[in-house]
């Protein structure tokens, strides 16, 4: 059985505009395309959604930087900028983008996860990701 | 002219050649319950075989690497529970198949379906792990657009408590026990499923009105096939042929106990509907072999006298 999401799904971070320089300092952003596969599933009240974690090792999530950042699955491919305070960001921890694929409306059903190291330690802050969700066997 | 050493290399080399087309790798990892005996996976390897000397055509690596990264994802066959694979790699013309057994309830004798997938990293490894070299783009083979099909494998579920028969040898069936289950037969229709037939979008962008209308199967059969109430099988009962001979097709939704069911031109002709390249004339090495030797004996003969 499919887990639940936890916790709230506000859209904080995510806007859909170019991707703005760092600049100043101030902010550190992490871009790039998510193509997520349903076969032959209901694709209604589909999400995506994004958040960054800050890794104490590589698979024990120490901070969550943001709540979830959810967009809709309205498109086979879309694309995404995600912001962050760039004092959030320390070059010798690691940080996980988590992508988690949901579906449905109060209860949220999670249908695919992934997780990409980024930002810091060689790894990219621009990712192309894609999810394809295993079809039920047939019988 | 050549030499009959030479026809009869060349012939060989042929042989290998049908032989190495698709290699299915199938994983016991997830066989927790042992039921995979030696007979049993002897069985296993000779429908995997089949399907290794029908399709011809080239599937790219998946190399996982640095940032590039492949999770392969599935139904574990065995707990029926979600199961990944980080950093998954597989290598060229190759697909993996996890098994395993468990009580699948009621008349179900198995069940299975190509895997999924997440994937990260650099263009072109993203693009290319998904379509495996089959289409230049993922909507190729993904989504309602799709005429081909790409998949690094799959997982096939074997009901535990059915009474089966592994035949050590699947050139005939005579053997088969009237009170069993053919396993060989299953495991046929169940990677079948695993290709597409049933479960690729290749497959249902070639189905209107509840038929099939892929060009081949519909040449084979005379017109639209007629398809169960999923979409995922033949109508019960359809009928296609074996070398001429009618037999039940191996990918409609049933089979009764104490019969075989080979893959019939109409399940052949729906491969190649959904996008798989197929063998002109799926021979088994050994009968190449046999052939070949005869042939070179008699070119041997006839030089002698």
């Amino acid at each position: 059985m499919l887990s639940r999401l936890s916790g709230g799904l506000a859209t904080l971070l995510m806007a859909l505009t170019p991707l703005p320089t760092m600049g100043n300092n101030m902010s550190t952003s992490i871009s790039g395309s998510l193509s997520v596969y349903l076969h032959q599933k209901d694709t209604s009240n589909v999400l995506a959604c994004f958040e960054l974690k800050q890794l104490e090792t590589d698979r024990q999530a120490e901070k969550t930087l943001a709540k979830p950042a959810c967009f809709p699955l309205d498109q086979p491919t879309i694309h995404f900028v995600l912001h962050f305070p760039a004092r959030d960001i320390q070059p010798q921890k690691r940080y996980s983008l988590v992508t988690k694929v949901v579906q449905g409306g109060k209860d949220k059903q999670i249908l695919a996860e992934m997780s990409v190291p980024v930002l810091t330690q060689g790894n990219p802050s621009e990712v192309n990701l894609a999810i394809s969700v295993p079809p039920e066997p047939v019988e | 002219m050549r030499k009959p050493q030479t026809i009869v290399a060349g012939l060989i080399l042929l042989t290998a050649q049908q032989a190495s087309a698709i290699t299915i790798q199938f994983d016991y990892s997830s066989d927790t319950t042992g039921f995979f005996s030696q007979n049993a996976k002897n069985t296993l390897n000779a429908a995997g075989s089949f399907f290794g000397n029908l399709l011809t055509d080239s599937l790219s690596a998946i190399q996982s690497s640095g940032q590039n990264n492949f999770t392969a994802s599935f139904n574990d066959p065995t707990t029926g529970t979600s199961r990944t694979i980080d950093h998954f790699s597989i290598a060229q013309d190759t697909i993996k198949v996890f098994v395993g057994a468990r009580s699948l309830g009621g008349s179900t004798l198995g069940q299975g379906g190509p895997g999924g997938y997440s994937v990260s990293g650099f263009n072109p490894f993203v693009t290319e792990a998904q379509t495996r070299g089959q289409t230049s783009t993922v909507a190729g083979v993904q989504g309602a657009t799709a005429t081909d099909f790409s998949l690094w494998g799959g997982a096939i579920s074997f009901n535990q408590n059915t009474n089966w028969y592994f035949d050590q040898d699947v050139s005939t069936a005579s053997d088969l026990p009237s009170t069993n289950f053919d396993f060989y037969s299953v495991a046929l229709h169940e990677l079948g499923h695993v290709l597409g037939i049933g479960t690729a979008d290749s497959w249902f962008n070639n189905i209107s009105n509840g038929q099939f209308t892929g060009p081949e199967a519909s040449t084979v059969f005379g017109g639209p096939v007629p398809l169960n109430p999923g979409l995922d099988h033949w109508a019960q009962g359809t009928q296609g042929t074996v070398n001429g001979v009618a037999q039940e097709a191996a990918m409609d939704p049933a089979i009764t106990a104490g019969t075989r069911k080979v893959f019939t031109n109409l399940d052949v002709a729906a491969l190649k509907d959904i996008g798989w390249q197929v063998a002109p004339v799926p021979v088994p090495a050994a009968v190449w072999l046999f052939v070949s030797g005869l042939f070179g004996m008699f070119i041997l003969g006839r030089k002698k006298s």
